[in-house]
């Protein structure tokens, strides 16, 4: 399938908004988080959970830009 | 020429801590000594090694810099009960914990700092010896102990240059600039040579206490886990070298 590139500008203000989401989602540091998981270490039940809706919600932003590309 | 030299330096602790002291004696001698051929030789010898010197300062400065830097980047996230428990056990507890990139560990005020890359790269047990080497610089207050000692082995020049005299080189004022950037060279030279010993100690105690708490197999396994991609032999300036960590562990009796 041939591929074409896309770009686009954003705003400054756009580009701040998807950096506080970002942020507010916590996606990096629920990776660390996960990744000391599967290390074996365990974190107080409020953080774990936590991590799972973030890990949920990832999994569903990522099927969704899936969808739309498909 | 002069790049390669440096790197035959860098690359070896002997070589720098050669250095470091000829700085210092050169600088002695120049200062102290009546002869004005004794002092233009141990002149030159002094400005032959701050050349090669200051770019190996340069770097270690750098790389505290960097620490500095990597911490104010860190991405906070809540401590694992594990380590928690662990710092509680060995009174050394951290009130953070920061992950970075492109460092394997250290302590920032009561800031547990570990790598990203060290967290990958080593197994529960393993993570859990680095945190408790970490604890134990905390329980024990090395940061407060590595100050004292600056303070007090910075007082040792401080008295010996205050007497040191120079002739009269062009003029009088260029004369002090030059005696001041020669003597702040020298002090630098000066206290990473002497500090090395207090280094390579507190770090020796925090492996002990790491190896009393999480047992000496597995602080071992870390040690070689993280200088698989260094010389076990080479030691730094603030780290013993890996294999004299392992001697030290393994002389320890639990």
């Amino acid at each position: 399938m041939p591929k074409k590139i896309v770009s686009f500008a954003l705003s400054e203000k756009s580009i701040e908004q998807i950096d506080k989401i970002s942020k507010a989602l916590g996606m990096n540091r629920s990776e660390l988080i996960e990744l000391l998981v599967n290390k074996g270490f365990h974190f107080s039940e409020e953080v774990e959970t936590n991590v799972n809706k973030i890990s949920e919600l990832q999994e569903k932003t990522k099927e969704k830009i899936q969808k739309r590309r498909d | 020429m002069f790049s390669e030299m440096w790197n035959f330096i860098r690359a070896n602790f002997k070589k720098r801590s050669i250095l470091y002291a000829v700085i210092v004696y050169s600088l002695t001698i120049f200062g102290s000594f009546p002869t004005l051929e004794v002092k233009l030789a141990f002149l030159l010898m002094f400005f032959a090694a701050s050349g090669l010197f200051m770019p190996i300062y340069a770097t270690q400065f750098l790389s505290k810099l960097q620490q500095i830097l990597l911490y104010r980047k860190r991405k906070m996230i809540p401590i694992p009960d594990e380590m928690r428990e662990l710092a509680e056990r060995i009174g050394g507890s951290f009130k953070e914990l920061g992950i970075v990139k492109g460092y394997n560990a250290y302590v920032m005020g009561k800031t547990l700092v570990l790598g990203k890359e060290t967290l990958e790269q080593l197994d529960f047990n393993q993570i859990q010896a680095v945190v408790a080497h970490e604890s134990g610089h905390i329980k024990e207050k090395h940061g407060l102990f590595r100050f004292v000692a600056m303070v007090l082995l910075l007082l040792i020049p401080w008295y010996s240059w205050s007497k040191l005299y120079s002739p009269i080189f062009f003029t009088e004022s260029l004369t002090q600039i030059m005696l001041t950037v020669m003597v702040s060279i020298a002090f630098l030279a000066y206290m990473t040579f002497a500090m090395i010993p207090v280094n390579w100690y507190l770090e020796i105690r925090a492996d002990r206490i790491a190896a009393r708490f999480v047992g000496k197999e597995h602080i071992r396994s870390a040690l070689l886990a993280l200088g698989s991609s260094q010389k076990l032999d080479e030691p730094s300036e603030d780290h013993p070298s890996i294999s004299e960590r392992l001697k030290q562990i393994e002389k320890l009796k639990l």
